[in-house]
């Protein structure tokens, strides 16, 4: 009996063992030289190969509808105002998602390739700043995009709004008048400032209700600048721009870790993996200050030792390749919805952003359709983080954002990313009432000039590189000055 | 015993320091019109009652750096109108702010149902001294309003239940 | 009773498959390619047939897989190794990567891992310069100045006009010469009077093993390249494996730098070519 134990046991020993050294031997690519690999052969086959094709295909719709979401595009801010009471949504907040939702059908019927367009120019002068008075929603995109990209945000591929608008930053929905069951939009045009209106046949149902409801007593309430008349010069030092949200009851916030997650071997081979590098690549450098070095595949990997990326093809349209998909073809130009998602599928391989990472601008190169350059940066809990990273080598500019990522017809020709995590360590309450802010920004930037202009304020994190904890503060953009001030909150 | 009280009267005496610090008095007569215009500047509409169905109003406005302004409600038993206090952490406090060095201020004020006749109180020292008055008419959701409220509350319920 | 048996069987097949695949693995691990001499033969005719000469016992017939060396810099602080070389009291100048220090006639320039030092005039005297002696004199030289002379050889010696000796080093590590490392130093009677160099320090093997092409692959491609000089005959007087440095115009402070298997072809008007022994790629100068 006992005989028979060993011998099953030596069996199932060997057995594990060859399993072990064939796919040590098949996997194993150096161990093959460079001309000649056993399914690399079988790959180039022409049956193989078509077989192959029609089973990525499944692959790839199944795909279509996987997990992978694209918040990147999804505004910072939804501004809900209720009548009298005006809540600023930041992603997280449950009715950020429902009053999103609600905005993006609404925007989608306009959007609609087959829609045919109500378009009427509002010339009033305070026509906008009045709009935003009633029940409505806002969104401010921050950033101006074009309106085709708007319309490949929702899915239309051409919208017809492109005709009468090119350039869009910000919306506001409103029901319209009570006879209809319409809604309207008021929309700015960024080129030259004027206000359109557009009507669209819609089911307002599910809006009336988001606008009618009942609002959580948490709720943090907002007013513009311009209803309290702060747009304007009378015995006040400092003039805020007339769309500056100022919030008006204690904020929840809260005081955050930054770690560099990248530590160890294995996070630098799910580097190389995403950027295609072979895990034990011969060249491979590293530098006085530690940071490694790979070239390979016609580019150069960087890794810093305090998180920074940087990946350069040597030439262009020769980096990585971004279609996800190996055998099929490529399509003649890949659209702006398609280089934005193929860029942000690279960032999550490399790290896990999703509600994390928020776009703040694109560019794209006008005589070269197809080239795209995406900045992103971070977001922790609604609230943004400010990269303000000053570096000693002068090879690395000051880093004044997250992420940016450079695409060219589908393949990449340049990558930073500072990769940090952010995770929340203690809650704080910001009652630091407006006017007091208002206070030491006058303090902080007492210039000689008779007043001072603010363009925007609002709570955020700054990021340095060099402090762990960071504390949420006041960050506030001036006209004629290139930073941003930063005023610590008081807080309890 | 006795040291005890002198104990409590002198900490009682000193936290109160704080409060005496605005000359601010507790009530003004209905008449009082001050002896400056200029120190502040009111942004809300003087001039006429405002209506609201809120249950609070942001006052704001623009003055000279360090002017304490302190905020008054009309009291009709007494025909005068009163410091208004609210009740911080314990502890009952005038509603009051000093103007900084932006020059801006705005508070936000509690209103109680139907008329509210409030009167701000500028001060830049002790003889000089702004009033102005704002009358607040907080209105109770219309019985309409209210009937409609409640129909999309049930609509909401019965999608709720329906899905 | 019956499956014992069949176990015991089973135990033998797959102690057979096991010894198989091991076998299999260490082979492919230590891949020795040999080349016939056939082959051989047919590339020395096509050689000469496009006007390249080359002597048959030249070629190599049998390569070993090889390992990635890894190189180190051993001076990485420069402001360090200017004081050791000009001593104290220099005078920076930074533009970019490249540093100047400046001490009286002496100029040290540094770039990463190269540099060069000119000293207008030398003051140390050298009693007995002759060629053997400023062999042994540089290399004292080197070791005060923290240049890691472990793995260093003599690559030549030539004698001077004005009576001085150049000494050419370059590195050798497990009998692999490593081509573009050196350090080349000039000695006048008054002492050490210029000295350049691009120092790199050979650290170790990586355990993986690579497979190299075949030289005659690499001869074959030798005729297409651009650099030779296709108006008259060449004749290959030497060809070797070792390594390279590889330089990258993206990486100046290194810390540590991979060398790669290089194959090197030397003609007879002295010039050479390098080809990289893995991919068979030319590498341009």
């Amino acid at each position: 009996m006992k005989k028979d134990k060993v011998k099953t046991l030596i069996l199932i020993l060997l057995v594990a063992n060859s399993i072990f050294l064939t796919t040590q031997i098949w996997m194993d690519k150096k161990l093959w030289s460079a001309d000649y690999n056993f399914f690399a052969k079988w790959g180039e086959n022409s049956i193989v190969q078509a077989i192959t094709k029609k089973l990525s295909w499944v692959v790839r719709n199944g795909e279509a509808g996987a997990s992978f979401v694209n918040q990147t595009y999804y505004p910072q801010k939804v501004v809900v105002n209720y009548g009298n009471f005006r809540a600023a949504y930041v992603n997280g907040d449950e009715l950020y998602t429902q009053s999103l939702d609600e905005f993006s059908r609404a925007l989608k019927a306009l959007l609609r390739e087959d829609q045919v367009v109500r378009y009427q120019k509002i010339e009033a002068e305070d026509a906008w700043l009045n709009i935003l008075k009633l029940k409505s929603i806002y969104i401010d995109l921050k950033v101006p995009y074009k309106t085709k990209f708007i319309g490949q945000f929702l899915g239309i591929k051409n919208t017809p709004l492109s005709n009468y608008i090119k350039e869009i930053k910000e919306f506001i929905l409103v029901p319209g008048d009570s006879a209809s069951n319409d809604v309207t939009f008021y929309i700015k045009d960024f080129n030259d400032g004027s206000v359109a209106k557009f009507d669209v046949t819609y089911d307002r149902t599910q809006l009336m209700n988001l606008l009618n409801r009942e609002i959580p007593a948490s709720t943090v309430d907002h007013k513009f600048s311009f209803e309290l008349e702060f747009d304007k010069k009378k015995a006040n030092k400092i003039v805020l721009d007339s769309q500056v949200l100022l919030p008006f009851n204690k904020q929840k916030a809260e005081v955050i870790k930054s770690t560099n997650p990248i530590q160890d071997d294995h996070n630098v081979k799910n580097i190389l993996r995403a950027f295609k590098y072979s895990t034990n690549n011969p060249r491979k450098y590293i530098e006085t200050d530690n940071t490694l070095v790979y070239i390979e595949n016609y580019s150069t990997l960087k890794i810093h030792p305090d998180g920074l990326i940087e990946y350069d093809a040597i030439e262009e349209g020769k980096g990585l390749r971004l279609y996800s998909d190996s055998y099929g073809n490529d399509p003649a130009t890949p659209s702006f919805q398609e280089s934005l998602n193929m860029a942000v599928k690279l960032i999550n391989k490399i790290q896990d952003t999703t509600g994390k990472l928020h776009l703040s601008s694109v560019a794209e190169d006008p005589d070269k359709p197809g080239s795209y350059k995406f900045v992103f940066n971070y977001y922790h809990n609604g609230l943004p983080i400010t990269m303000n990273l000053i570096s000693d080598d002068k090879d690395i500019l000051s880093l004044k954002y997250a992420v940016k990522v450079e695409v060219v017809n589908g393949t990449l020709k340049s990558y930073r990313h500072y990769v940090r995590d952010y995770e929340s360590i203690k809650p704080i309450t910001v009652d630091m009432p407006v006017p007091n802010v208002l206070d030491a920004i006058y303090k902080i930037a007492n210039a000689n000039a008779p007043y001072i202009n603010v363009k925007d304020l609002h709570l955020s994190y700054e990021e340095d590189g060099q402090e762990e904890i960071l504390q949420p503060q006041w960050h506030v953009r001036l006209k004629g000055v290139d930073n941003l001030l930063m005023i610590p909150v008081d807080k309890k | 015993m006795f040291k005890r009280l002198l104990q409590i009267f002198i900490i009682t005496f000193i936290l109160s320091i704080p409060a005496v610090v605005m000359a601010a008095p507790d009530e003004m007569s209905t008449d009082d019109k001050g002896n400056a215009t200029d120190l502040i500047i009111l942004n809300n509409a003087v001039d006429e009652e405002i209506t609201t169905f809120e249950e609070n109003y942001i006052l704001s406005g623009s003055g000279q750096e360090g002017v304490a302004v302190t905020l008054y409600v009309y009291n009709s038993e007494s025909d005068k109108y009163q410091k208004v206090f609210i009740t911080e952490e314990d502890i009952k406090k005038p509603v009051e702010w000093e103007i900084g060095a932006s020059g801006l201020f705005a508070q936000q004020v509690d209103l109680k149902k139907g008329k509210n006749a409030f009167a701000l109180r500028a001060e830049l020292d002790e003889e000089t001294y702004q009033v102005i008055k704002i009358d607040i008419k907080r209105q109770n959701k219309d019985f309409i309003t209210k009937i409609k409220d409640l129909k999309i509350g049930i609509g909401n319920v019965l999608d709720t239940l329906m899905k | 009773m019956y499956w014992s048996r069949v176990k015991t069987i089973l135990i033998i097949l797959f102690l057979c498959i096991n010894l198989f695949l091991l076998v299999s693995m260490m082979v492919s691990i230590n891949q020795t390619i040999t080349i016939s001499s056939d082959t051989v033969e047919d590339t020395v005719e096509v050689l000469k047939k496009n006007n390249i000469s080359v002597e048959k016992s030249l070629i190599p017939t049998r390569m070993h897989n090889m390992p990635i060396l890894q190189m180190q810099n051993t001076q990485q602080d420069a402001d360090a190794f200017a004081e050791r070389i000009l001593g104290e009291g220099y005078t920076e100048e930074k533009d970019g990567d490249v540093s100047k220090y400046t001490l009286g006639s002496s100029i040290l320039t540094v770039e990463g891992c190269a540099f060069s030092y000119i000293k207008a005039s030398p003051s140390t005297a050298i009693t007995d310069l002759n060629e053997t002696t400023v062999q042994e004199h540089a290399k004292k030289v080197l070791e005060r100045f923290h240049l890691n002379t472990k793995y260093a050889v003599v690559q030549a010696v030539k004698k001077q006009k004005d009576g001085g000796y150049t000494v050419a080093f370059s590195q050798r590590y497990a009998k692999k010469d490593i081509f573009n490392v050196y350090i080349t130093m000039t000695f006048t009677p008054q002492g050490l009077k210029f000295m350049k160099g691009y120092w790199l320090t050979p650290k170790k093997f990586t355990s993986e093993k690579y497979p190299i092409r075949h030289v005659t692959s690499i001869l074959i491609n030798f005729i297409r390249n651009e650099d030779r000089p296709k108006d008259k005959k060449v004749t290959i007087t030497d060809i070797s494996l070792g390594y390279r440095a590889d330089t990258n115009d993206d990486v100046v402070n290194i810390k540590t730098a991979p060398a790669i298997p290089v194959w090197r072809i030397t003609t007879d008007d002295g010039k050479v070519y390098y080809y990289e022994a893995m991919t068979g790629d030319y590498i341009i100068h």
